[in-house]
Order: C-alpha cells, then structure tokens, then sequence
C-alpha cells in the first residue's frame, strides 16, 4: 500500500505531533503543512479533548487553547482535508481521546477521515482489551497499539500479533536511566538526552524481541526495528 | 485478554486507559481476587474496621425529622460517624491493605471534598505508606479544613489548576501521576467509577456500609425499609448500602444526584438528570453517562458540594438506572442547604452538603408515604468541612432561622 509503509522506508523516522487548532485554525494547518514540507515522514495530528489525561502539560495547554478557540472533529477532518488539498501526501495519524470520536459516532468518524485523507489512528485510552468495537470499523486503516514497558511478554506478544502499521512505543513512566527525562507518554525528544533514551528504549524492545525469537514466535516483517521519534513535551 | 472479575455491568464500565496501566490493572484485580479468598486479609480487614474506624456505624431513628415530616419513618445509617467522617474510610483502608499486599510504597489520590483524601492519607499514615493527595485549586478553597487535615496527616496536597480546577482535573493528575510512577505506586481511587477492577473493589468495600444497615434495620427495627436513599456523585457510598438491598426487590433504591442550581440552568451534575447533555460516553477508564457538549467534551458541572460536583458517575449505577432497580433523582443547591439546616435543627447532626442531597429527598419524599413505612438514609459523611461554604450561601444572620422547603 500505501503511505504509512513508505514513510517506513527512511529509518529512523521523524514523526512530530501536532494538535489542531492550536493556537488557531489556520495557524496549525500552516505549521503542519511546514512540517510536512520540512523533513517531517509522518505526522501524528492532535484531535483536541477537555481531559487529555496521557498527554503531558504542553500538549494539554495547547489543546485546551485550541478548545477555547472552538476546534472540533468536524474542523480537525475539514483541515485534514484541506492539507491534502495542499499537496501534502505524508501520512496522517489522527491522535485522540476516545469519548470525542464516540460523541461523534464512530462509523461517521471512520468513514470522514478516510474521506479526508487521514490514514489512521492513535487512541490512548483505546487499549486492546476495548478496541474492538472500533477495530472492526476502521477497514484497512490502521488502529496503532501501544507497548508499555510495563507491559508482560506475553501481552507484548499478543498486541504486536495485532499490530498494523507500526507499533507506539509508550513511555509513560519515569525513565530511570537519564536524568533529563520526565516522559508523559511518548518519547520525548530533546537534543541533551534523546540519544541515551532511544537506546535505553530500543533495547528493551530488543531484549523482548530476542526473547520472542527464541520461542520461535514470527517477528513478522518488523525486525529491522523501524521506530519512529515523536512528540516534545517539554515547557 | 480476559478478566478474572466480570468487568462491564451491562454495557458499561470496562477498562479505558493507556497501554501502560493495562499491567497494573491487571495486577490489582489479581491482588484483589486473591486477597478476598485469604481469610487473614479479611480479618485483618475487618478487625481495622472494628477497632480503627469504629463499626459498625450506628443506625439512628430520626425520630422528631418522622413527626415534623409527618410520613414515613426514617432511619439514618450513620457513616458520618466513622473515623475522619465519612463512609470513604471504608475503601481507603481496604485499598491500602492492597497496596501492602502488592508490594507499593506510595499511594496518589484524588479528592473533591477532600474526605477521600482525608480518608486516603489516614490510611497512608496508618499502614506507613507514602501518599500525595491532587486537588483541583477552586475545592482547596472551599473545603479548606480538609486540606489541613490532610496535611497533618503527612499527605502532600497537589494543587491542580488545569481545566476546571476540580474533582474531574484531580483525577486526571492523578492518572497522570499514576502512569509516571507506576510501578511503585498505587492509584487509591476513591469512588465507584475508573477503569475495571476499581468500580468492583470500591463497592466490595463499602458494601460493609449495607450488610450492617440490613442487620440493624432486621434487629432494631424488625423489617427491611421501604425505600433506600443515597447521595450519587460518582456513586461509592450509595453502592455500598444499595449492594445490601439490591436482591431484596421489594426494597426501593433512590440515588439522588447534584442537582445545583436545578437542570434548566445548565449548571449541576445530574447525569441522569439532564437528557440534552448527559449522554453515555467514556471518561476516566470507564463507559457510563457523562455530562459533555455535542463535540464530545466533557462539561463544566456545579454543585454546591464538592463531592457531587462531577462530570461521570459510575457504571454500575448506569446499569441499575438502565434495569430500573434503582431511580435516580436530583436536588438542588437550595434545596440541599434547606435540608442541611433542617438536619441540624430536628436531630442535632449537621450532615455533610454531600449527605444533604439525600436528605432533601427524605424531605420531599416522607410526607407521601405511610407512618408505617419506613425509609433508610445513608448520612455518609458529617458536615463540619462545609460549615465556610454554608455560611457563605445563608449567611451568618440566616443560620438560627428554620427554614423549610415544604412546609
């Protein structure tokens, strides 16, 4: 196919956040289209919530602005749109919290931002055990799965049978091997300490993936390790 | 995956959270599962319950309230009478006995009121854990002697200033929190809602609350009540004395709701109440009613207590609204300082604002009933941490004066 797996191609990747709306409209959809123009492979796009409760002090400064100047999914998909329309053919990872989209209706939701061009989905309070329902919506438009590093093998195991597109690594807890790190969700990527955490991150997906090796579990076409960095959080 | 525990009532419920507190979900239902199997917790359990927080709580004849009202009898399961003053004790100590159990050292609450995080921080001193308390900036305000409390306690108070600056946004601090320190820490929620196992564990140990009030109604009074009535804000202390009557069908559950300055405003918690904005949706790990705009975000909701003043409530209520096992209803503002003082004056107990919502029901509902029928109330909590807020609604010229809503 298709858009996710070419930007793939080019490892690592870079793949920023950004919400729109923030700090208005127009603004977002310039800065994105920027982004995209810029070197940016992948960009994941921040559909605003009131209780982003994953998401880390910036990220929910941000969108509380793009709320209080009237953003919603109906908006977020028209811009979605109109980036296309723009010429920016990267992929698009819409990002959000679950209840907006319900509010939404979730066959509606799917169906407009296929039609708008997005090419899939990141939904954090989404985890497997509840993702059924929208799975079975979204076609081959793929519904990205987190791992945890608190997650158990086994659970690790079953979400990346899952898995289409690529796989988000979640850190959400604090990282005890660099000093600069207060990870919220995602990695956080800063000049002074993205080199010693990509490592620390990678290996512990490298440690896990040897395991799966050795019980002969298939890896399944990701064992290059593609992994994309994503999202600064940081005031 | 599967659970140990069904974790949906109905469609409600389930687990709507980030990957990286899936584990630790999971972890807890395990200790929670294997912990009511151990006869040693139970006791250990029980044996606090008797000799730390002083049950079982008494069950109290409102006798001049029955005469003044003229209806039903009313009886009053007294939760304002366990130790730091509400029923929220009960499932603090029972998740902090989880907690040693699974090995953490700290534990992160959220509160409104701030009896939970009272609560929560007596348990914390008590078991020798460590316990930060999120507390939305405008409840610090007006719940100011808990903050104290909870600070002698040797709790640490987090102010949160996001969003609403209440009980929702200490919620989401805590989650927060939570998701950072996961793996030394414990998530003590606080009420009957949150992702699966929470709503289970939370009515398990409060359901203490209804198997005494069934004994004592037996004992004391020789029959079960007519009608059962509890404040709703997430739901924790109407589940538990709900859970002791819910297989006696004859006995009606009421659960009443915050009803603030009344639904045509816009402006309260009822979430059963309020057909244009309340409409299932998921909020904190759980699928349940939600109060929310028609963009999907959560409304801004009021109460006069803080313990009401919530967006959500929880899932198993939904489900028990949705059976018609229990009915749910609202007061206002008004009406619930109303029944405030009318507590205070009949029967020498100041309730909590919280527990006044129930009361207010009491109030409109006894005079249609028969002097032989009898209505049970839960008082969950005392009042003493509202009497700031009271006296700046009446004012303080207004406090001697009886005031009646229906008489």
């Amino acid at each position: 196919m298709n858009r996710i797996e070419n930007a793939f191609k080019n490892k690592p990747i870079f793949m920023p956040y950004f919400p729109l709306g923030y700090p208005d409209l127009e603004t977002s959809i310039d800065v994105i289209e920027a982004l995209a123009k810029n070197g940016a492979d992948l960009i994941e796009v921040g559909l605003s919530f009131s209780d982003p409760l994953a998401d880390g002090p910036v990220i929910q400064k941000a969108t509380q602005v793009a709320l209080e100047h009237g953003i919603t999914i109906k908006k977020s998909l028209a811009a979605v749109a109109e980036l296309r329309k723009r010429g920016v053919t990267i992929p698009f990872i819409l990002m959000g919290y679950f209840n907006p989209m319900l509010a939404y209706g979730l066959e509606k939701f799917v169906h407009d931002a296929r039609e708008a061009g997005a090419d899939g989905f990141i939904i954090p309070d989404l985890p497997l055990e509840e993702a059924g329902e929208f799975q079975s919506l979204v076609g081959d438009m793929p519904l990205i799965q987190m791992l945890a590093p608190t997650s158990p093998n086994e659970r690790m195991e079953s979400i990346a049978r899952n898995a289409k597109g690529f796989i988000y690594l979640g850190f959400g807890y604090r990282c005890d091997r660099c000093a600069y790190c207060h990870f919220r969700w995602t990695w956080r990527f800063d000049s002074t300490c993205a080199r010693s955490h990509v490592r620390a991150c990678v290996c512990g997906i490298w440690n896990w993936h040897a395991r799966a090796s050795q019980t002969g579990w298939s890896t399944r076409g990701w064992s290059h390790c593609r992994f994309g960095v994503c999202e600064i959080d940081r005031e | 995956m599967t659970t140990l525990l069904p974790p949906k009532f109905g469609p409600y419920g389930g687990q709507f959270v980030p990957e990286t507190l899936m584990p630790a979900l999971i972890e807890l239902e395990q200790a929670f599962v294997d912990a009511q199997k151990d006869p040693a917790f139970r006791k250990e359990f029980e044996g606090l319950l008797a000799s730390f927080v002083g049950r079982p709580t008494p069950l109290t004849y409102a006798k001049r309230l029955s005469e003044q009202l003229g209806g039903a009898q009313i009886y009053l399961k007294r939760e304002d009478l366990a130790h730091t003053g509400a029923h929220k004790i009960n499932n603090a100590l029972g998740q902090a006995l989880l907690v040693k159990r699974m090995g953490k050292k700290r534990v992160v609450a959220e509160t409104g009121a701030g009896q939970h995080g009272v609560a929560s921080a007596t348990a914390a001193a008590l078991l020798g854990l460590e316990c930060v308390v999120y507390m939305g900036s405008v409840d610090i305000a007006r719940q100011e002697p808990n903050v104290f409390r909870m600070k002698l306690l040797g709790a640490e108070v987090r102010p949160v200033e996001s969003g609403t600056k209440t009980l929702k946004d200490a919620i989401n601090e805590a989650i927060r929190d939570w998701v950072t320190n996961v793996r030394d820490t414990h998530y003590l929620l606080g009420s009957a809602l949150g992702p699966h196992p929470y709503p289970t564990i939370v009515r398990e140990f409060q359901s203490v609350i209804g198997i005494e009030a069934r004994e004592q109604m037996l004992r004391d009074v020789g029959r079960l009540p007519d009608t059962v009535i509890a404040c709703v804000g997430g739901g924790s202390n109407a589940i538990g004395v709900f859970s002791g009557f819910v297989d006696d069908e004859h006995v009606e559950l009421i659960g009443v709701e915050a009803g603030g300055s009344g639904i045509a405003s816009g402006k309260h918690a009822a979430r059963f109440g309020d057909a244009t904005k309340a409409r299932v949706g998921v909020i904190h790990g759980t699928r349940t009613y939600v109060l929310q705009d028609e963009d999907g975000q959560i409304a801004e909701t009021h109460s006069v207590s803080a313990g009401l003043d919530y967006a959500a409530v929880g899932p198993e209520h939904a489900m028990m609204r949705d059976s018609e096992r229990a009915f749910y209803t609202s007061a206002t503002d008004t009406e619930a300082l109303s029944a405030f003082q009318t507590l205070c004056h009949t029967e020498g107990i100041i309730p909590a604002l919280e527990s006044s919502h129930a009361v207010a029901e009491v109030i409109k509902r006894a005079p249609t009933m028969r002097k032989d029928q009898v209505i049970l109330v839960n008082l969950s909590g005392r009042g003493d941490k509202d009497l700031n807020t009271v006296i700046k609604e009446l004012g303080n010229d207004k406090l001697g004066i009886r005031h009646w809503s229906n008489s």
